[in-house]
């Protein structure tokens, strides 16, 4: 490409946001093409829209943990042990018919119970990667089982029904295409963008995933700021587990371990690098909503069975490493 | 005149953009020592890595054997005889001894199947070579430093080499270490074998060398006897321009003012019983052999050891230094020994790197990080250090070795610190850079600033230090002043 | 000689301990344990696990952990199964043995590919291997759960030999494809220590680029790794397939946890070419022994899962803090 428009779009791909920008257009299309009057509709992004948040807050979980050079296999196990408690809570309470107070109220203290239980979660992780030096791999894959042991003991392996509707009703509220649950999303999403990169919290991260033992050296407390990190990470997973409740008004503590691979695909999709130091919640986002954007247009041929997404999504993980790569390393100079 | 065993012609070899290596010639001779040397950056790093099959170049040949080859592999590089031992040594922390010695000879070979008892015969004949005593069975992670450097190079002896190229071989080794690696090597040549050095080390280079080769940004300046070279042509050809000597008198400190102070401190494992003061505005010494204790003394002070005994006075007051924070705290900066794994972000921007320190005075009020002061701050820096390319968006792995260290002095030079500590400051760095630092050194120590340096080049103390402190065994040898501080009483007392 | 302190610093020390302990604590309850039935019934259950074991490590010591073995044996077992499994059946059972092996191969060698050619991290890429291979297996096959006849069941039930316990009168039996772990562990132990492939795999670990200096074909050597390894996995899906007498999909899913916090406990350091395959049995042992042992201490079922989580992490936490330096200077970053 010659020409200074050519050079200009070539810079560009360098930038990973620009490329899902780019493939969240192609996608559109594709799909207008292939369904057309079907595809760009109100209702159909609606139902987009309605989807993404749970595993769109857990990849941002997963997120933080990864630019701090770990990952977090726990995410999903902490959202179930909180979507549990939140409804057993809530059906104990306001669904058991002895209740006389304000709901709001009630969902108000569950909430924030569940906070506390999603951070506490996030704090073990965090202990564990940091002071006790266990690779975070190891890390969360264990206390995700231990997570997951916790939420069987709790609910003796079974689903938790009976959640009160004053709670599942809030799954409806719409603005326009956005149900609610995608504006908890998008608040998340604005949160951790400041986080991340306004504060100095955020830029410290960044620079433990980079190169952990210079950070030591420059004086940063790594473990305290993993300690954050990961907390952070049990949090949102802990909100995500308060919409999944919501949306289906059920719960049970092997719920979603496919959610786990799709964060850590939106991740990669989102230009966040596996080693650690580099990635930003733009990408996150856009790459959440590429990929539902995929997997409606998937659903809308209902002879495919879903577990041909998986193939596809298989497929994608190990496509867009690749070309992460390929784009990322033609200018990397090696002495 | 000996018989050239192997040359590389007209080669050439670029990285994503950069060029490497622009049409580089280069003759090597059975039986003499060739001295290789250039700053970082240089290319001489990538010729080396082409003439062992680790790299492919993108034109030009190899010749060797009467045999010409416009790429080679590894394989084929070691069964012509050519031997790489390089600066990280390139062994395997988890493989025995025996496994190390004799691995490189069985993979050459091409055999699938692994016979044992002919690996035990050639680690044994290995270690023959140059009277090395070691335990076969030991795992090469538990030996120390100057033993695996061994352990190498009697690996590059094993398989009847007639090249052996020597990466940085000295680095890490003792005065007495070094001497015992300079008589294998005239050994040897004495056998017809030819010996690449690579080395910056000026003292060094003209010790050994026959002939020698300068590279500079990629190109071969010049290659000639070492009788033909001196010091002042030798700086000229590896920075391309004239280096003053310049021979000011190091700073005297002010005796009155005891900025730091170290009594009967002892770290398990490093060092014992060490009592030291640091003057305010000068410029401390501390000297001494690898495991001397040198390197230790200087982490300890810095928050990064268990003090088991004793105690460290800053400013008078008996401080506890139990972490980096602490030390930050008190007023105290740690330059690294090696910047790449504890210095630099390599994939951030130079801002990141020179913001790491003191994130905080660069917030605003709520707490919030302000790009564009951290941005101007490192764009001061970058003018007053005269970094290169002055970019501070730039990728701190894009830098030079000089650079690079210009930027972690940056780093703590932006928290203005009352002591700044310097672990090995100008290791793997261009000459032109070194004298940079040892002016910037100068000027903040005589504005106030209370400086340590540890480190072995010997030249390098004598030039800057008005006091030093040598290890040995970890304790203190001894402390010269003024001018006791003489290249010969300084390796005397390390040794 | 080895000296004590020495002994004492190896995480292989600690592991045995505490099976020892563990099992002396069941033995106290239920007088079962150390006995000729509860030893078989232990090698009995640990048989899969092993096999599973051997592919985990193989590729934790060059890379990092694999998790798409499951995935691989459980497709690999099913389509065997649907071929070979029917009543019509009656030929030998080495055919179907092949079959699976040499599915699990190909599934290997999508891995390996990857692995050799890119330096992405083993977990991510097998993470994407996993759903790709998990995919085939529900999606365009249509897994299900099917009950096995013919020569495959035959071979699942099996025996090597059988044992009574005189005191109790239970009878407990080791099943043919025992033998198979045990030549499966011959066979890798000499690649591991005689081959150049084997000590490739450790010097890649230990450090790729000094490896690839070394003359190592660092790429050859990964790819065949991952190769073997699915080979492996595909036999230990063929294993319990058989075992069960059924075709159960969703059995193995989800299993790629204890096999890798087996083989750290037992000493093996992720991507570092540390640990043997000693190391691999005395923790995926262990772990059968707590996990199936857990009912005869009186631990209900459903909280078995926290019981081995937590045992799991104090494991790992032990193992991977237990080689402290006696240095006074701090292990930093």
């Amino acid at each position: 490409m010659t020409g200074k428009a050519g050079i200009n779009l070539k810079k560009s791909m360098n930038n990973p946001v620009f490329r899902i920008a780019v493939l969240m257009i192609a996608v559109g299309i594709i799909g207008s093409v292939v369904m057309p009057g079907k595809f760009l509709t109100e209702a159909n992004f609606a139902s987009i829209f309605k989807q993404l948040s749970e595993y769109g807050i857990l990849a941002l979980a997963v997120f933080i943990c990864m630019v701090s050079g770990g990952i977090d296999l726990s995410v999903v196990y902490i959202a179930n042990l909180c979507a549990i408690v939140m409804g057993t809570f809530l059906s104990k309470t306001i669904g058991s018919g002895n209740y006389a107070g304000s709901p709001a109220l009630m969902i108000a203290v569950a909430c924030l119970s569940v906070f506390v239980i999603g951070c506490i979660c996030g704090a073990l992780n965090g202990l564990l990667v940091g002071r006790l030096r266990v690779p975070a791999m190891l890390a969360t894959l264990g206390s995700g089982q231990l997570i997951l042991g916790i939420s069987t003991v709790i609910t003796k392996g079974q689903a938790i029904t009976g959640v009160p509707s004053e709670f599942t009703k809030l799954a409806g509220i719409r603005f326009w295409i956005f149900p609610l649950n995608f504006f908890v999303f998008a608040v998340c999403a604005v949160v951790m963008y400041i986080i991340m990169t306004r504060t100095t919290f955020g830029i410290r991260t960044f620079l433990i995933g980079s190169n952990s033992r210079a950070a030591v050296f420059s004086g940063i407390q790594n473990n305290l700021d993993l300690l954050k990190a990961y907390m952070i990470s049990g949090f949102l997973a802990s909100v995500s587990g308060i919409i999944s409740v919501m949306r289906m008004s059920s719960a049970k503590p092997d719920y979603g371990t496919s959610y786990i691979m799709f964060s850590i695909l939106i991740c990669v999709f989102g230009g966040t690098n596996p080693n650690g130091g580099q990635g930003n919640v733009v990408g996150i986002v856009l790459a959440t909503i590429v990929l539902q954007m995929v997997a409606t247009m998937m659903n809308m041929f209902h002879n495919i069975s879903s577990f041909y997404r998986d193939i596809v999504w298989g497929a994608l993980l190990l496509i867009m490493l690749i070309v992460n790569y390929i784009i990322d390393n033609r200018h990397v100079t090696r002495r | 005149m000996n018989e050239k065993i192997l040359s590389v012609e007209n080669i050439s070899k670029s990285f994503g953009g950069v060029q490497a290596l622009d049409n580089v010639s280069m003759e090597i001779r059975a039986g003499e020592i060739h001295c290789l040397s250039g700053e970082n950056g240089s290319g001489k790093s990538t010729i080396i890595k082409i003439i062992s099959g680790y790299y492919k170049p993108d034109s030009g040949k190899i010749c060797i054997d009467g045999k010409e080859y416009s790429e080679m592999s590894p394989s084929e590089s070691i069964n012509h005889g050519i031997q790489v031992i390089y600066q990280d040594f390139s062994l395997f922390p988890n493989l025995s001894v025996m496994e190390n010695l004799s691995i490189n000879a069985e993979v050459a070979r091409g055999s699938k199947i692994i016979n044992y008892k002919r690996m035990r015969e050639t680690a044994q004949q290995a270690v023959k070579k140059i009277n090395l005593k070691v335990d076969m069975k030991a795992k090469v992670a538990d030996l120390s430093v100057a033993d695996k450097q061994m352990i190498a190079i009697a690996r590059a002896l094993v398989h009847e080499a007639k090249v052996i190229i020597m990466d940085e071989a000295t680095a890490s080794l003792t005065r007495n270490e070094v001497n015992s690696l300079f008589r294998v090597i005239h050994q040897l040549k004495e056998e017809g074998v030819a010996i690449v050095f690579v080395s910056h080390k000026l003292d060094e280079v003209f010790e050994i060398s026959d002939s020698i080769t300068i590279f500079r940004n990629g190109r071969n300046v010049i290659s000639c006897k070492a009788s033909e070279m001196d010091e002042e042509r030798f700086s000229f050809y590896m920075t391309g321009r004239e280096i003053q000597a310049k021979q000011e008198k190091p700073l005297v400190g002010d005796p009155a003012r005891i900025m730091m102070e170290t009594r009967n401190l002892t770290v398990e494992g490093a060092f014992e019983d060490v009592s030291m003061q640091l003057y305010k505005g000068e410029i401390l010494g501390i000297a001494g052999q690898l495991g001397s204790g040198r390197t230790e003394l200087a982490m300890a002070l810095f928050g990064m050891a268990t003090i088991k005994d004793g105690e460290i006075l800053v400013e008078g007051k008996t401080v506890n230094i139990s972490s980096v924070t602490k030390a930050k705290q008190l007023g105290i900066g740690y330059v690294p020994e090696d910047r790449l794994t504890e210095g630099l972000f390599l994939e951030q921007s130079l801002i990141q790197n020179v913001a790491v320190t003191h994130l905080g005075k660069l917030s605003s009020k709520f707490g919030f990080y302000n790009k564009r002061v951290a941005a101007e701050e490192t764009q001061h820096w970058i003018d007053t250090l005269s970094i290169s390319p002055d970019n501070r968006n730039n990728l701190a792995q894009k830098l030079s070795g000089g650079n690079q260290q210009k930027v972690v002095l940056a780093k703590w030079l932006a928290c203005n610190p009352a002591i700044l500590i310097l672990n090995g400051p100008t290791v793997g760095v261009d000459i032109g850079a070194k004298q940079d630092i040892y002016d910037l050194l100068n000027k903040y120590a005589s504005e106030g600033m209370s400086v340590i340096i540890a480190s072995d080049d010997i030249l390098e103390i004598k030039k800057i230090c008005n006091r030093v402190i040598i290890m040995k065994g970890g304790r203190i040898n001894a402390v010269l002043c003024g001018e006791e501080i003489t290249e010969k009483a300084l390796v005397e007392a390390s040794v | 000689m080895i000296s004590i302190k020495k002994i004492f610093n190896r995480t292989e020390t600690y592991v045995i301990l505490i099976a020892l302990l563990f099992g002396i604590a069941v033995e106290t309850v239920s007088g079962q344990f150390f006995s000729n039935t509860g030893m078989v019934n232990l090698a009995r259950a640990s048989m899969v696990y092993l096999v599973f074991g051997l592919t985990e490590m193989l590729s934790l010591t060059c890379a990092g952990p694999d998790v798409s073995y499951p995935a691989l044996a459980s497709l690999s077992a099913f389509i065997t199964a649907k071929i070979f499994g029917g009543d019509s059946y009656g030929g030998s059972i080495f055919i179907p043995f092949l079959v699976c092996m040499a599915i699990g191969a190909v599934g290997g060698m999508i891995n390996g590919f990857i692995m050799a050619k890119f330096n992405f991290p083993s977990l991510i890429v097998t993470l994407g291997t996993s759903s790709i291979f998990s995919g085939i297996m529900y999606g365009p096959l249509k897994a299900s759960n099917t009950v096995l006849h013919g020569t495959m069941a035959q071979f699942g039930s099996a025996k090597l030999f059988s044992v009574t316990n005189p005191g109790s009168g239970l009878k407990a039996d080791l099943p043919l494809q025992f033998l198979i772990v045990i030549i499966l562990y011959l066979i890798v132990f000499f690649l591991l220590r005689y081959t150049i492939f084997g000590r490739g795999l450790y010097a890649i670990g230990s450090d790729k680029v000094a490896a690839e200096r070394s003359g190592f074909k660092t790429a050859q050597i990964t790819f065949l790794s991952y190769t073997l390894g699915g080979a492996i996995a595909a036999i230990g899906g063929f294993m319990y397939t058989c075992n069960v007498g059924a075709i159960s999909p969703s059995d193995l899913m989800g299993g790629e946890m204890i096999i890798i916090a087996a083989c750290t406990l037992g000493g093996i350091r992720p991507g570092a070419g540390l640990g043997g395959l000693f190391n691999v049995i005395i923790g995926v042992v262990l772990l059968i022994m707590i996990q199936n042992n857990l009912l005869m201490l009186g631990i209900p079922l459903y909280y078995q899962d926290v019981f081995t989580g937590a045992i799991i992490l104090i494991g790992t936490v032990v193992s991977v803090n237990s080689l402290r330096s006696h240095s006074g200077i701090k292990r930093l970053g």
